[in-house]
């Protein structure tokens, strides 16, 4: 089963929010989907499982009009995150309402999961902490055996044990359910452990599929520098992350040989690639904005 | 639309138990209240007056039921659901709707047959009366709240149009009463009300496709209704102005003002001195 975007467009209050989004989610992925904020990525989620209504294109389970065709509508789950109609229910009585919405919930592993990070299952969810109702979203995503789950920012909000577990937890539906998730996230370190590839919400549209070891062309080093002023040939050529007196580190988007030789040069006292993460990519891709906004802070 | 019914049931049940324990309680209240003023449980007119001051609790009840799903983001899961839009909507009345309608009618029946059984085809006629009107101004409730996002503008809206409604036509359930209409009329009167409701209802029915979550926050959420509201509101206030008295420039300032009041809401426009 694939689950098929072509062409969605929205605009909400006469603005253009996406514009011709097409991507495909085979089934047993977990995909990342990024996007600076505002980007659409809450709009597009929303498209999808039906709740906006998109003013042009098509999403589609294999052959079938997802939007059209309601039988299928229990092959996805998405709430919306963080307020949602779970936050005023118990545990035991969303367990009874989403075991009469889908067909195939799975009361036993609810339990289980509920017991396992002792929530507390006669409290309301919304007496829950953040992390704890986030938490309890994804086990609630992932009871229901819909095909695909959607998870806006599932790991907000989460210390660092209840993450490795929820993570784990992610990866163990994909592989024995063959699950297929999609993940909006902000935090890019924490996908790279999780995801197959990740969308590039840019623009309105996505503006490039990436796995990390597919992007030769984008190189992070730390250099540092000779001269009094750092050279102008990074900031022009590539994304500064940091810059601690002569030691700067920075991605280029578009590595090549002239870079390279610039580098090697005698203006450097030493140069070090570092190993590249979905972050670097990910401001590898807005580069001429962070260049424009560097220059603007330095003109104050 | 059996099971949209059976979800919408089990996720509002809480809510549902309440309105009916209200509706107990009100009986209950009402009752009392009557029996000590006139030391009689129950008379012809206590069983009109029950059952038109349980159905407006009990609806008003529902009302707010039915807005607290918009607080509660249900609507935007539901329509994620293995049902439609439009069977949504269809739970809503059941539930919302008919089901006040029908309790607040077997609690007002059951407590004339125990108490007063020589008046239960008094009370089934005042019920049969009070339940279509009930249906009547809650289906034009339910067509403002779908076409009007903010929760303040729908219940804005609704009063506006059922006092438009009730002027214009000139019709209320102890109007009806107080007439003592023959069982041919009273017919005739509730097949009329009732196609009034349908025709709001099949209009809601339709329009309910067409509004999506992300117009909540719109004052009118279908761009080819802003201007008709802004009309309606213009053409509707200047009628009930001509059926009172004053000159001419009175009857029209008074729809000009609501009309603009409505027209900067619905369309925003951006006012500015600057050039």
């Amino acid at each position: 089963m694939t689950l098929i975007l072509e062409n969605i467009s929205k605009k909400i209050q006469h603005q253009q929010v996406l514009k011709n989004v097409c991507f495909e989610l085979n089934e047993g992925e977990i995909v990342g989907l990024v996007g600076r904020n505002g980007a659409g990525k809450t709009t597009l989620f929303r498209t999808i499982v039906g709740e906006m209504k998109a003013d042009f294109g098509r999403i589609g389970l294999d052959d079938q009009d997802y939007v059209r065709t309601i039988s299928v509508h229990d092959q996805l789950f998405y709430v919306d995150m963080p307020e949602n109609w779970l936050a005023h229910y118990t545990p035991n009585k969303i367990k009874s309402i989403l075991s009469l919405s889908y067909k195939d919930f799975y009361s036993d592993w609810y339990d289980e999961r509920i017991k396992q990070f002792n929530l507390n299952s006669k409290k309301r969810v919304q007496t829950y902490s953040k992390g704890m109702r986030a938490l309890f979203t994804i086990i609630v995503g992932f009871a229901s055996r819909a095909r695909y789950v959607l998870l806006d920012e599932p790991l907000d909000g989460l210390d660092v044990l209840i993450r490795d577990q929820v993570k784990q937890l992610i990866i163990d539906r994909v592989n024995k359910n063959n699950t297929t998730v999609l993940i909006a996230s902000h935090n890019l370190i924490e996908l790279d452990t999780l995801v197959d590839r990740i969308l590039l919400l840019k623009d309105g549209s996505i503006n490039m599929t990436f796995a990390i070891e597919n992007n030769n062309n984008i190189k992070k080093y730390q250099v540092a520098y000779d001269n009094d002023e750092m050279l102008a040939f990074l900031r022009d050529n590539g994304t500064i992350i940091a810059h601690v007196g002569h030691i700067v580190t920075v991605v280029f988007s578009d590595f090549d040989e002239s870079i390279g030789i610039k580098l090697a040069g005698s203006d450097f006292k030493f140069i070090e690639e570092l190993p590249i993460g979905s972050e670097d990519i990910f401001r590898a891709s807005f580069a001429s904005e962070a260049h424009a906004w560097q220059k603007e802070l330095e003109g104050e | 639309m059996l099971r949209a019914i059976k979800i919408y049931g089990k996720m509002k049940a809480p809510q549902l138990i309440l309105i009916a324990f209200l509706g107990i309680a009100v009986s209950a209240i009402i009752i009392g209240t009557n029996f000590i003023d006139s030391g009689t449980a129950s008379g012809g007119d206590n069983a009109s007056e029950l059952s038109s001051q349980l159905m407006i609790i009990l609806q008003f009840a529902a009302l707010l039921s039915f807005y607290n799903d918009k607080t509660r983001h249900l609507d935007a899961w539901l329509v994620t659901q293995n049902m439609s839009r439009r069977q949504i909507l269809l739970s809503k009345i059941f539930w919302l709707i008919i089901a006040p309608i029908a309790f607040a009618a077997m609690i007002d029946l059951l407590l004339t047959i125990t108490m007063q059984p020589s008046d239960w085809t008094h009370a089934l006629r005042s019920n049969i009366i009070n339940g279509t009107f009930s249906l009547l101004f809650a289906s034009l409730v339910l067509g403002v709240s779908l076409v009007i996002g903010p929760i303040w503008q729908k219940v804005a809206g609704s009063i506006y149009l059922i006092v438009v409604f009730e002027a214009i036509t000139h019709t209320s359930a102890d109007q009806m009463l107080s007439r003592q209409y023959f069982i041919n009329d009273l017919m005739t009167s509730v097949l009329a009300i009732i196609g009034i409701s349908l025709v709001a209802l099949t209009i809601s029915y339709y329009l309910v496709e067409h509004v999506g979550v992300d117009t909540e926050d719109e004052p009118v959420r279908l761009t080819y209704l802003k201007w008709p509201v802004v009309i309606f509101v213009f053409l509707s206030m200047l009628v009930l102005q001509l059926n009172a008295g004053g000159g001419m420039l009175d009857k029209l300032l008074f729809p000009a003002i609501l009309s603009i009041t409505t027209f900067i809401f619905v369309f925003k426009p951006k006012l500015s001195w600057e050039r």
